[in-house]
């Protein structure tokens, strides 16, 4: 077999190999998190009907209504504003290891309807806040934000939707250059943000990141969606039900006190009005049976 | 090694007393939280020892996992299934082709060398398995994770014979490169 190669040292071998395995284990176990490796597959799947529902209601005019009405019953209390709110939201589904990609979209929502509120200027800094890796220059953050709305519109349209996804949520985490498909999907497998999120996970988030500027644009409808992603029946069974009535107050208390934020700041537009803007605007797209959805990142009037 | 799974409906469950769905459903959940927590890290290590790098490695563990929780009900034996889902992924992967036909930067770079590069400060000889040629790694890999050549043979679709030859390949080209450090 080997010819004139003199024999090898076998015992210098198996050495070598345990060395091998021992430090490639040592490696893998700080690379993975096995609780919350666990929490996104379980997680994932404990929320995926309630995504589904959600994206079959969200076009809905009377969702909106129910939305609002859920946005109403929160307390509307004069509290300090606080920009950490989203920051919160993720925080708090990570450290209970519940559902990390529900945590995220969540917080993509939040975002987008930052932007679709005009107010680009605190983009860059929520993006901050989520730790999302966005370039520090404002100019930078508003071409992401404006990348979103025209691939948004792409997609609404039905051409390149799969490229246009992988490939705003790759700009969404501040990648500026993203030549193909694949660089884009090699790009999000290796973003991992939060910190455990598929290969599945990312394009999830894409598709989430398009959905929430196509429908879930109102505060109103992120509630709606947050309260049913952590709903007992559809929760993580690991998870013991105090901890559900944790994240479940948490997050009503993070969305009411970024909700008060939001009402309290002087804005172009108050978030009532951009409610009645998409009510209309859900209204239209039913009545065009969604052929010709409007895009509304680009249809919100400045 | 390649047991089928614990869990099985079994024949011996009469009619009035079989497990409704959400029991069945949360025992699958049960074995499946168990493999995970008892194999997750032996496959990121599988893919490390296939040439892949720690994060690919670890994509593809979590990616691989996602499925097999999914399928779960359906998989008999599932340490074997996700490393073979692995092998494949990490190959299609490193082998993968974009839209202009050239090779995704990424993934080019895992290849091989990035065993080398991200462990050999660490441990030097992680260095050397990285050399060795792809077929010879991946023997190694099953080697390494408990694999008989049979079974491996079984999983790579190739005879014994040459799983067992390719070990062998390995190890003297492991120990040359021992030797020639030893020298240096």
């Amino acid at each position: 077999m080997s010819g004139s190669r003199p024999p090898y040292d076998r015992e210098a071998v198996d050495s070598l190999l345990r060395d091998v395995q021992g430090h490639l284990l040592a490696e893998m176990r700080q690379a993975i998190d096995v609780e919350r490796g666990l929490a996104a597959i379980l997680g994932a799947d404990a929320t995926a009907p309630c995504r589904e529902s959600f994206a079959g209601r969200a076009s809905s005019p009377t969702t909106a209504m129910d939305g609002r009405m859920v946005a109403d019953t929160l307390p509307h209390a004069d509290a300090p504003a606080s920009k950490s709110a989203p920051c919160r939201i993720a925080q708090v589904g990570q450290h209970l290891h519940a559902s990390p990609a529900g945590s995220a979209s969540v917080a993509f929502y939040l975002l987008a309807a930052i932007a679709l509120d005009e107010d680009l200027d605190r983009t860059g800094e929520i993006a901050q806040l989520l730790r999302i890796k966005v370039s520090d220059d404002e100019a930078r953050t508003r071409q992401t934000v404006q990348t979103l709305a025209a691939v948004q519109s792409r997609g609404a349209k039905g051409v390149g939707r799969e490229h246009a996804r992988l490939v705003a949520s790759a700009h969404a985490h501040g990648v500026q250059h993203v030549r193909t498909l694949a660089d884009a999907g090699a790009v999000l497998r290796r973003l991992r943000w939060p910190a455990v999120m598929t290969a599945d996970g990312a394009h999830d988030l894409a598709s989430n990141l398009i959905a929430g500027l196509a429908h879930a644009t109102a505060l109103v409808s992120i509630v709606d969606q947050v309260v049913g992603l952590w709903e007992p029946q559809t929760c993580q069974p690991w998870l013991p039900s105090t901890s559900i009535d944790q994240v479940h107050r948490a997050l009503r208390e993070d969305l009411a006190e970024y909700a008060a934020h939001m009402r309290a700041t002087a804005r172009p537009r108050h978030l009532h009005e951009v409610y009645r803007h998409l009510e209309d605007l859900f209204a239209d797209e039913v009545a065009a049976n969604r052929r010709e959805r409007p895009s509304i990142a680009l249809a919100v009037p400045r | 090694m390649t047991t089928p799974r614990a869990y099985e409906p079994g024949p011996e469950t009469s009619c009035e007393s079989q497990p409704s769905p959400t029991t069945v459903r949360s025992v699958e959940v049960a074995e499946f939280t168990a493999f995970y927590k008892d194999d997750v890290h032996a496959l990121g290590v599988f893919l490390r020892s296939l040439g892949a790098n720690a994060t690919v490695a670890t994509d593809i563990a979590a990616d691989v996992m996602g499925e097999a929780y999914h399928q779960w009900s359906s998989i008999r034996m599932p340490r074997t299934w996700v490393r073979t889902v692995a092998r494949r992924k990490y190959l299609r992967a490193l082998f993968a082709v974009d839209l202009s036909g050239e090779v995704s930067d990424a993934v080019e770079a895992d290849h091989g060398r990035d065993i080398a590069d991200s462990v050999a400060p660490h441990v030097a000889a992680c260095g050397l398995l990285a050399r060795l040629p792809l077929r010879q790694r991946q023997v190694m890999a099953w080697h390494l994770d408990g694999y008989t050549p049979t079974e491996t043979a079984q999983e790579l679709q190739i005879s014994p014979g040459a799983v067992r030859s390719s070990l062998a390949a390995a190890r003297q080209a492991l120990g040359d490169l021992l030797r020639e450090g030893t020298e240096q």
